[in-house]
């Protein structure tokens, strides 16, 4: 008489479990895995892209004024609601969100799920100097290289504005309105028929987005 | 005496029931697989009730349709005291991205109490596990106060 399974049987009796012993030891999730968020108020500019992209609406964010007129802004996370899908921190032009690997979510109380954050967001510029730099600034340019386009091909490369706020350089722009539809706080009005690309400097944030999206990188910051 | 070994007992094999409540199936996917020898959540006591007359431990996925509603809070009252309520995933919570949807009657919380909130979308199995030992312990203070 043959038993051909006895051997495999008594050394599984003596062999250890094949199942992941979770709580006993730790199980660390893969590389790429989408969890807890965290969130770097630091470089966050506010510029509410993460809340526009947004699926499952579970980021916030309250803004209340301090004594100097700055806004102080706080974003919220609400891991209860949030599909992890990792769309706001694709599309954080400055990498302020992070998807960790952290997958420890257990809430027990109100609040347990949200990740949230504090930050300062300056005024945007003081009054006094605005009509003077302003003028001074943007319109000479954009009259400097426009009559200088049609005289000279090789019209001079736009000099930055050194304030993170986008300038255009009309021998390059095509009036696509890219730029304008993709502009998070709607500063950007581009008519393609006049050839118009006008900057509302109260609304820019300086997000960069125009730039990372402009098809022939007429925009520089 | 027989008192006591049956609280101890209980205490240490609490019983799942599983409500979906129109979820994805997602959610429902990773609980079985809490469930099977990869993650054996049984080596902890879990098991699976088939009735929620018999079962501790409630687990409501999916984001509460109108047409389940009625159906998930005859559930939930048919469960015993102590009983403890777990939503998994983020629908039971918010309603995820059904929010605002006219046949969806998320969060969960606006009827009954809920305990434990597991977040993801689908959770991980290893956060299914810390859960449902949260929720073990909430029904062990629970017991303690019947």
């Amino acid at each position: 008489m043959d038993f051909p399974f006895v051997k495999e049987a008594v050394s599984k009796l003596f062999s250890k479990p094949s199942c992941n012993m979770y709580p006993f030891v730790e199980s660390p999730a893969a590389p790429n895995y989408r969890g807890r968020i965290v969130f770097h108020p630091e470089t966050c500019i506010n510029c509410n892209m993460c809340e526009r992209v947004c699926a499952g609406g579970a980021i916030t964010h309250t803004s209340v004024k301090n004594e100097d007129g700055d806004d102080v802004v706080t974003r919220s996370f609400d891991l209860g609601s949030c599909t992890f899908c990792n769309t706001c921190a694709d599309f954080c032009t400055r990498h302020s969100i992070e998807l960790t690997t952290d997958y420890h979510m257990i809430g027990i109380e109100e609040g347990d799920l949200i990740v949230s954050g504090t930050f300062v967001k300056k005024a945007i510029k003081k009054p006094a100097p605005k009509p003077a730099a302003a003028p001074a600034a943007a319109p000479a340019k954009k009259e400097g290289a426009a009559p200088a386009a049609p005289e000279a091909p090789a019209a001079p490369a736009v000099q930055p504005r050194g304030d993170g706020k986008p300038a255009q350089d009309p021998s390059k722009c095509v009036y696509c309105t890219i730029c304008a539809r993709k502009c998070p706080g709607e500063a950007l009005t581009v008519d393609r028929k006049e050839k118009i690309w006008k900057l509302d400097e109260d609304k820019c944030v300086a997000c960069g987005t125009c730039a990372d999206v402009c098809p022939k990188n007429a925009i520089v910051l | 005496m027989f008192k006591n070994l049956i609280a101890e007992s209980t205490a240490k094999s609490p019983w799942l029931f599983h409500i979906n409540s129109g979820s994805c199936n997602g959610c429902d996917i990773e609980l079985v697989a809490v469930l099977t020898p990869r993650y054996d959540v049984e080596r902890l006591g879990f098991k699976l009730a088939g009735s929620p007359r018999q079962a501790d431990i409630v687990v409501v996925t999916g984001p509460v349709t109108k047409l389940s509603l009625d159906r998930v809070l005859r559930t939930i009252d048919q469960v015993p005291d102590p009983k403890c309520v777990v939503t998994m995933g983020s629908c039971p919570q918010s309603g995820n991205v059904f929010k605002g949807s006219y046949s969806v009657c998320a969060p969960l919380s606006k009827y009954v109490h809920v305990d434990v909130d597991i977040a993801g979308c689908a959770p991980k199995p290893e956060a299914i596990i810390d859960g449902l030992a949260k929720a073990t312990e909430i029904l062990k203070t629970k017991r303690g106060q019947m």
